[in-house]
């Protein structure tokens, strides 16, 4: 049973690496300062990546 | 409609305010609880010959109080900051949480009072009895649905890694604590476990390393996927390595347990699977700690000006020392000197007070006047005598008990050319006493920072509140009042 569940574990962890893009992982970087415009603001300045809303939605329509 | 009023509406702030305020006072009376006990062992007397100031009750006090009021109310707090925060998602219930709090206040004070008493299951960190477990397991179910709801709830498509952190060590507590505590009660206040000899050890040990790894390690790095970003400003360094380290953390911890259990009546096999597991276990510690060490990278200068900062990661030096301490300590021939000694109590204190202690007053010192919309703590200066006091004390505590530890386990071992014992007990017990006056110190460093933190919070709670808080809404998603 344990290893069962630990074969599963491992499983999932190749599934959610492999289930987002490198784009993907560096927006969900971004998530704890969208709450926060003025942070969110200055870590895109800083990092180059988009990280409020508008910014994403723009980085999307860029990428289609 | 202003902003703070706007913020009460789209997060439930409240439980989160009443948990902050409860892990410092908790935090406070359970490190003071620890001086103590440090104290009884460098002046016997202070156990003042009654059952109930005795050591033996005291302990289990101080330990359950660190872990689970101090610790528990850390990670509850911040669990319900970070999820309403990053899912743009108010707590499914207010009324579920307001209950939840007050519940587990009751819950830590009953066990409290039933230690101090003599009820106790005698299982490390699982004293509490049968009626205690169950009230416990209730609180933690609608826990698990406050998190879990919250996180249904969420706006966006992501969720962020702090959350699964936290998401595991809530599954897996509830896990290993219902499994542990399977008992049979004989009386209101008394049970006997299902389970005998080994298999009843290596169930407590399960349970005990599960706490270790999933209260104090995978909680405490939710934490730090979140504040430590939100402190440097910067996104963490690898995303990719935090679900990487995070499922490979998982899946090893649980498996670790039996290094407790070295030398013991435990099967030989079981003993070398712990002790082999652990070893492994260190890969994805490391990748914790440097994932958080190197957020810093480029901005390492932010450390000059800012004590919050420091106390982050120095939390996060102080993981990495522990966690390669830790596997050192599970090899069966460093274990043979190490176990039973002081080292042991350094060890646990190196994780305690330099990794989960630190990250959580960091955490709280970011958190604070976010929750009471100031613009930042009443006293920065108050902030670095804290961190210096916090340092110093950790490091006299964790190096008197390395000394005691080699101490005592050479001196354990040490045998004479006829086979007998070289020294005897008592002559071991003074030969630790000045590491006992100097953990003594250590910890009373340590606390006095922590009736500092205290002050500071209520300095900065008496200031009258900011009119507009520009951060407490979400942005992402337009609150709708």
């Amino acid at each position: 049973m344990p290893i069962i569940l630990s074969i599963l574990l491992i499983a999932a962890g190749y599934w959610s690496i492999n289930h987002m893009s490198l784009l993907q992982m560096e927006q969900a970087a971004m998530l704890p300062f969208a709450d926060d415009p003025d942070a969110a603001k200055r870590v895109e300045k800083e990092t180059g990546r988009a990280c409020l809303p508008e910014h994403l939605a723009q980085q999307m329509a860029l990428q289609a | 409609m202003n902003t703070a009023t706007q913020q009460a509406v789209a997060y439930n702030y409240k439980v989160v305010r009443q948990f902050t305020i409860a892990t410092l006072i908790w935090g406070l009376l359970g490190m003071s609880m620890g001086v103590f006990i440090a104290a009884q062992l460098v002046w016997p007397e202070l156990n003042f010959d009654l059952p109930w100031t005795s050591f033996g009750r005291i302990r289990p006090i101080h330990t359950n109080i660190v872990i689970f009021a101090f610790g528990g109310c850390a990670l509850i707090s911040t669990s319900f900051y970070i999820v309403q925060r990053s899912c743009y998602a108010r707590l499914p219930s207010d009324l579920a949480a307001n209950l939840f709090f007050w519940g587990w206040q009751a819950m830590l004070i009953a066990t409290v009072i039933s230690y101090a008493l003599g009820y106790t299951t005698t299982k490390e960190y699982a004293e509490m009895e049968w009626p205690l477990a169950i009230f416990l397991t209730v609180l933690w179910a609608v826990y698990l649905w406050l998190f879990f709801g919250t996180i249904m709830r969420r706006k966006t498509s992501h969720i962020y890694v702090a959350n699964w952190f936290y998401g595991a060590f809530i599954i897996v507590t509830a896990m290993v604590h219902i499994v542990n505590h399977a008992a049979i009660p004989v009386t209101l206040m008394k049970s006997y476990p299902v389970y005998a000899g080994a298999t009843d050890a290596m169930v407590q040990w399960w349970f005990g390393h599960s706490v270790v790894g999933f209260i104090l390690s995978v909680g405490f790095l939710g934490m730090m996927y979140y504040f430590v970003p939100k402190q440097v400003n910067r996104p963490i360094y690898s995303y990719r390595l935090s679900i990487v380290h995070f499922w490979a953390i998982i899946s090893v911890y649980i498996w670790a347990g039996p290094h407790h259990l070295h030398y013991t009546a435990l099967p030989d096999w079981a003993q070398s699977l712990g002790m082999a597991m652990s070893v492994i276990l260190l890969a994805p510690s490391w990748g914790g700690m440097i994932n958080g060490m190197m957020t810093l990278s480029g901005a390492w200068h932010k450390l000059r000006s800012d004590p919050i900062l420091r106390f982050l990661v120095v939390a996060l030096a102080f993981y990495g020392m522990s966690t390669f301490e830790g596997p050192m300590m599970a090899i069966k021939t460093v274990n043979s000197l190490s176990h039973y000694t002081d080292w042991t109590i350094g060890h646990v204190h190196a994780g305690a007070l330099g990794w989960v202690a630190m990250i959580s007053f960091g955490s709280l010192y970011h958190m604070i006047p976010k929750l009471w919309n100031h613009a930042q703590m009443y006293s920065i200066r108050l902030i670095n005598l804290h961190f210096w006091l916090a340092t110093a004390g950790t490091v006299i505590y964790i190096a008197a008990m390395w000394v005691n530890g080699l101490t005592q386990g050479l001196m354990w071992r040490a045998i004479n050319d006829d086979g007998t014992l070289s020294y005897s007990f008592v002559e071991v017990l003074q030969a630790s006493h000045a590491g006992y006056i100097a953990r003594l110190i250590g910890g009373s460093l340590f606390v006095l920072g922590m009736f500092l933190m205290l002050c500071n919070t209520w300095l900065t709670l008496r200031r009258p509140a900011q009119q507009s808080a520009p951060h407490n809404v979400p942005a992402a998603q337009p609150v709708e009042v």
